[in-house]
Protein backbone atom coordinates (compact mmCIF):
# COMPACT_ATOMS: atom_id res chain seq x y z
CA UNK A 1 0.00 0.00 0.00
CA UNK A 2 1.53 3.70 -1.17
CA UNK A 3 0.98 6.05 1.64
CA UNK A 4 0.85 9.96 1.53
CA UNK A 5 1.61 12.19 4.32
CA UNK A 6 -0.15 15.21 2.91
CA UNK A 7 2.04 17.22 5.53
CA UNK A 8 5.22 16.32 4.26
CA UNK A 9 4.73 18.08 1.34
CA UNK A 10 2.13 20.67 2.29
CA UNK A 11 2.46 21.74 5.68
CA UNK A 12 0.34 24.64 4.37
CA UNK A 13 -2.85 23.69 1.84
CA UNK A 14 -3.50 26.21 -0.49
CA UNK A 15 -6.71 27.39 -2.59
CA UNK A 16 -8.58 24.86 -5.53
CA UNK A 17 -6.19 26.20 -8.14
CA UNK A 18 -2.34 26.62 -9.10
CA UNK A 19 -3.77 30.00 -10.55
CA UNK A 20 -4.89 31.24 -7.12
CA UNK A 21 -1.52 30.12 -4.87
CA UNK A 22 0.92 27.75 -4.12
CA UNK A 23 0.22 24.12 -2.79
CA UNK A 24 -3.52 24.21 -4.61
CA UNK A 25 -5.77 21.24 -4.55
CA UNK A 26 -5.15 21.01 -8.17
CA UNK A 27 -1.66 20.43 -7.39
CA UNK A 28 -2.61 17.63 -5.07
CA UNK A 29 -4.52 16.08 -6.92
CA UNK A 30 -1.77 15.51 -9.72
CA UNK A 31 -0.25 13.92 -6.74
CA UNK A 32 -2.58 11.08 -6.06
CA UNK A 33 -3.05 10.27 -9.19
CA UNK A 34 0.58 9.64 -9.75
CA UNK A 35 0.45 7.88 -6.48
CA UNK A 36 -2.73 5.98 -7.92
CA UNK A 37 -0.63 4.62 -11.13
CA UNK A 38 1.72 2.90 -8.91
CA UNK A 39 -0.55 1.73 -6.60
CA UNK A 40 -4.08 1.22 -6.31
CA UNK A 41 -4.05 0.67 -2.54
CA UNK A 42 -3.47 4.60 -1.41
CA UNK A 43 -3.75 5.72 1.93
CA UNK A 44 -3.93 9.24 2.34
CA UNK A 45 -3.09 11.01 6.10
CA UNK A 46 -4.27 14.22 6.28
CA UNK A 47 -2.95 15.40 9.89
CA UNK A 48 -0.57 17.37 10.75
CA UNK A 49 -0.95 20.20 8.16
CA UNK A 50 -1.87 24.44 8.57
CA UNK A 51 -6.03 23.10 7.92
CA UNK A 52 -7.57 22.65 4.48
CA UNK A 53 -9.87 24.74 2.97
CA UNK A 54 -13.28 22.99 1.28
CA UNK A 55 -11.98 24.02 -2.04
CA UNK A 56 -8.95 22.16 -1.65
CA UNK A 57 -10.60 19.16 -0.72
CA UNK A 58 -13.08 19.71 -3.29
CA UNK A 59 -10.71 20.38 -6.41
CA UNK A 60 -8.71 17.70 -4.84
CA UNK A 61 -10.88 14.58 -4.41
CA UNK A 62 -14.40 15.56 -6.36
CA UNK A 63 -11.66 16.48 -9.14
CA UNK A 64 -10.12 13.05 -9.22
CA UNK A 65 -13.91 11.84 -10.90
CA UNK A 66 -13.99 14.49 -12.93
CA UNK A 67 -10.83 14.22 -14.48
CA UNK A 68 -11.53 10.64 -15.05
CA UNK A 69 -10.51 8.47 -12.39
CA UNK A 70 -12.58 5.31 -11.73
CA UNK A 71 -15.00 5.86 -9.29
CA UNK A 72 -13.97 2.59 -7.58
CA UNK A 73 -10.47 3.21 -7.64
CA UNK A 74 -11.41 6.98 -5.84
CA UNK A 75 -13.17 5.64 -3.41
CA UNK A 76 -10.83 2.73 -2.57
CA UNK A 77 -8.15 5.34 -1.31
CA UNK A 78 -7.84 4.69 2.94
CA UNK A 79 -8.47 8.33 4.07
CA UNK A 80 -6.87 9.07 7.79
CA UNK A 81 -7.58 12.41 9.77
CA UNK A 82 -7.18 12.01 13.94
CA UNK A 83 -7.32 15.75 13.90
CA UNK A 84 -10.22 16.65 12.20
CA UNK A 85 -12.77 13.50 11.88
CA UNK A 86 -15.09 15.72 9.62
CA UNK A 87 -12.75 16.18 6.81
CA UNK A 88 -13.70 12.30 5.89
CA UNK A 89 -17.71 12.96 5.94
CA UNK A 90 -16.73 16.38 3.17
CA UNK A 91 -13.96 14.30 1.21
CA UNK A 92 -16.79 11.77 0.75
CA UNK A 93 -19.96 14.21 0.03
CA UNK A 94 -17.40 16.18 -2.73
CA UNK A 95 -16.47 12.22 -4.24
CA UNK A 96 -20.65 11.47 -4.16
CA UNK A 97 -21.53 14.82 -5.55
CA UNK A 98 -19.05 14.44 -8.77
CA UNK A 99 -20.24 11.03 -9.51
CA UNK A 100 -24.01 12.26 -9.02
CA UNK A 101 -22.71 15.11 -11.50
CA UNK A 102 -20.69 12.99 -13.77
CA UNK A 103 -24.14 10.17 -14.06
CA UNK A 104 -26.20 13.35 -14.73
CA UNK B 1 -16.32 -23.58 87.49
CA UNK B 2 -18.81 -21.24 84.87
CA UNK B 3 -16.78 -18.58 82.78
CA UNK B 4 -18.81 -18.01 80.19
CA UNK B 5 -20.91 -15.35 81.48
CA UNK B 6 -17.41 -13.74 81.99
CA UNK B 7 -16.42 -13.86 78.49
CA UNK B 8 -19.14 -12.69 76.61
CA UNK B 9 -19.23 -9.78 78.99
CA UNK B 10 -15.32 -9.23 78.17
CA UNK B 11 -16.23 -9.60 74.22
CA UNK B 12 -19.59 -7.80 73.92
CA UNK B 13 -17.95 -4.35 74.06
CA UNK B 14 -15.14 -5.53 71.87
CA UNK B 15 -17.39 -6.33 69.00
CA UNK B 16 -18.75 -2.97 69.63
CA UNK B 17 -15.70 -1.50 69.33
CA UNK B 18 -14.53 -3.17 65.99
CA UNK B 19 -18.08 -3.37 64.58
CA UNK B 20 -17.98 0.75 64.66
CA UNK B 21 -14.27 1.24 63.67
CA UNK B 22 -15.70 -1.32 60.50
CA UNK B 23 -18.58 1.34 59.85
CA UNK B 24 -16.52 4.11 60.19
CA UNK B 25 -13.89 2.72 57.86
CA UNK B 26 -16.93 1.97 55.19
CA UNK B 27 -18.18 5.57 55.78
CA UNK B 28 -14.90 6.89 55.17
CA UNK B 29 -14.32 4.65 52.50
CA UNK B 30 -17.37 5.39 50.69
CA UNK B 31 -17.43 9.38 51.14
CA UNK B 32 -13.81 9.16 50.44
CA UNK B 33 -14.67 7.76 46.87
CA UNK B 34 -17.51 10.03 46.47
CA UNK B 35 -15.78 13.08 46.88
CA UNK B 36 -13.01 11.62 44.48
CA UNK B 37 -15.37 10.89 42.14
CA UNK B 38 -17.35 14.82 42.80
CA UNK B 39 -14.08 16.33 42.60
CA UNK B 40 -13.29 14.27 38.72
CA UNK B 41 -16.92 15.44 37.95
CA UNK B 42 -15.83 19.19 38.38
CA UNK B 43 -12.69 19.08 36.91
CA UNK B 44 -14.46 17.72 33.78
CA UNK B 45 -17.23 20.68 34.27
CA UNK B 46 -14.22 23.57 34.71
CA UNK B 47 -12.37 22.04 31.41
CA UNK B 48 -15.54 21.84 29.20
CA UNK B 49 -16.37 24.78 30.55
CA UNK B 50 -12.98 26.95 29.88
CA UNK B 51 -12.94 24.68 26.20
CA UNK B 52 -16.56 26.15 25.52
CA UNK B 53 -15.13 29.52 26.22
CA UNK B 54 -12.18 29.45 23.82
CA UNK B 55 -14.57 28.33 21.11
CA UNK B 56 -17.03 30.96 21.46
CA UNK B 57 -14.20 33.37 21.16
CA UNK B 58 -12.50 31.82 18.48
CA UNK B 59 -16.10 31.38 17.00
CA UNK B 60 -17.20 35.23 17.37
CA UNK B 61 -13.26 36.26 15.43
CA UNK B 62 -13.90 33.98 12.79
CA UNK B 63 -17.60 35.13 12.43
CA UNK B 64 -16.45 39.03 12.25
CA UNK B 65 -12.95 38.28 10.13
CA UNK B 66 -14.67 35.99 7.43
CA UNK B 67 -18.10 38.34 7.03
CA UNK B 68 -14.95 41.02 6.48
CA UNK B 69 -13.13 38.65 3.91
CA UNK B 70 -16.10 37.93 1.88
CA UNK B 71 -18.32 40.78 2.05
CA UNK B 72 -16.07 44.28 2.99
CA UNK B 73 -12.49 43.85 1.27
CA UNK B 74 -11.56 44.79 -2.08
CA UNK B 75 -10.43 41.83 -4.24
CA UNK B 76 -6.67 41.46 -4.02
CA UNK B 77 -5.64 37.74 -5.24
CA UNK B 78 -2.10 37.52 -2.81
CA UNK B 79 -3.87 38.99 0.17
CA UNK B 80 -7.29 36.95 -0.69
CA UNK B 81 -4.67 34.00 -0.12
CA UNK B 82 -3.15 34.93 2.94
CA UNK B 83 -6.16 35.76 4.83
CA UNK B 84 -7.90 32.97 3.48
CA UNK B 85 -5.54 30.71 4.99
CA UNK B 86 -5.44 32.30 8.09
CA UNK B 87 -9.42 31.48 8.53
CA UNK B 88 -8.25 28.19 7.35
CA UNK B 89 -6.51 27.51 10.47
CA UNK B 90 -9.06 28.90 12.83
CA UNK B 91 -11.49 26.70 11.48
CA UNK B 92 -9.33 23.64 11.74
CA UNK B 93 -8.79 25.38 15.47
CA UNK B 94 -12.32 25.09 15.97
CA UNK B 95 -12.61 21.40 14.99
CA UNK B 96 -9.47 20.50 17.18
CA UNK B 97 -11.57 22.34 20.10
CA UNK B 98 -15.17 20.54 19.63
CA UNK B 99 -12.75 17.52 19.37
CA UNK B 100 -11.44 18.24 22.89
CA UNK B 101 -15.28 18.94 24.01
CA UNK B 102 -16.47 15.82 22.85
CA UNK B 103 -13.93 13.41 24.58
CA UNK B 104 -14.93 15.24 28.25
CA UNK B 105 -18.39 13.61 27.06
CA UNK B 106 -20.67 15.86 28.03
CA UNK B 107 -22.34 16.46 24.60
CA UNK B 108 -22.04 14.19 21.49
CA UNK B 109 -20.42 14.72 18.48
CA UNK B 110 -21.73 16.61 15.68
CA UNK B 111 -19.04 16.41 12.75
CA UNK B 112 -21.54 18.01 10.55
CA UNK B 113 -21.61 21.31 12.22
CA UNK B 114 -17.57 21.51 11.70
CA UNK B 115 -18.02 20.86 8.07
CA UNK B 116 -20.69 23.43 7.06
CA UNK B 117 -18.77 25.98 9.12
CA UNK B 118 -15.42 24.78 6.94
CA UNK B 119 -17.78 24.98 3.71
CA UNK B 120 -19.55 28.55 4.35
CA UNK B 121 -15.93 30.19 4.83
CA UNK B 122 -13.30 28.74 3.13
CA UNK B 123 -15.18 27.60 -0.50
CA UNK B 124 -13.44 29.46 -2.76
CA UNK B 125 -15.70 29.33 -6.16
CA UNK B 126 -16.98 32.95 -5.77
CA UNK B 127 -13.53 34.06 -4.53
CA UNK B 128 -13.06 36.43 -7.16
CA UNK B 129 -16.33 37.92 -7.39
CA UNK B 130 -14.89 39.53 -3.42
CA UNK B 131 -16.52 41.54 -1.96
CA UNK B 132 -19.76 39.71 -2.75
CA UNK B 133 -23.23 40.89 -1.33
CA UNK B 134 -24.79 40.53 1.80
CA UNK B 135 -28.12 39.36 0.48
CA UNK B 136 -25.96 36.48 -0.27
CA UNK B 137 -26.27 32.92 0.47
CA UNK B 138 -22.83 33.19 2.22
CA UNK B 139 -24.06 35.28 4.54
CA UNK B 140 -26.51 33.37 6.31
CA UNK B 141 -24.37 29.94 5.75
CA UNK B 142 -21.25 31.43 8.00
CA UNK B 143 -23.92 33.30 10.46
CA UNK B 144 -26.06 29.77 10.81
CA UNK B 145 -23.09 27.94 11.39
CA UNK B 146 -21.73 29.51 13.89
CA UNK B 147 -24.69 29.83 15.63
CA UNK B 148 -25.68 25.95 15.12
CA UNK B 149 -22.11 25.42 16.91
CA UNK B 150 -22.60 27.79 19.89
CA UNK B 151 -26.27 26.18 20.54
CA UNK B 152 -24.35 23.00 20.39
CA UNK B 153 -21.41 23.46 22.26
CA UNK B 154 -22.96 25.47 25.94
CA UNK B 155 -21.33 25.48 29.06
CA UNK B 156 -22.02 22.65 31.63
CA UNK B 157 -23.44 23.71 35.22
CA UNK B 158 -22.57 21.70 38.23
Amino acid sequence: MSKIKVSERYPCPGPRFKKLGPNSGEEFRAWIITELKRDNNLEIDLDGTEGYGSSFLEESFGGLIRVGIQPELVKNIKIISTEQPDLLLEIDDYINDAINELED
Amino acid sequence: MDTSGGNETILFPYVVTWSLVVVGMIITITIYHLQKANNARLQKINLHNSLVADLIKLLDELNSDSLEFWFNEEFSTNSSVLEMQGLIRRCKQTSMITNSINEIGFVEANHQLNLALRKAITDDRDIDERPINITSKRFTDINSSIIALKNHYKRHSA
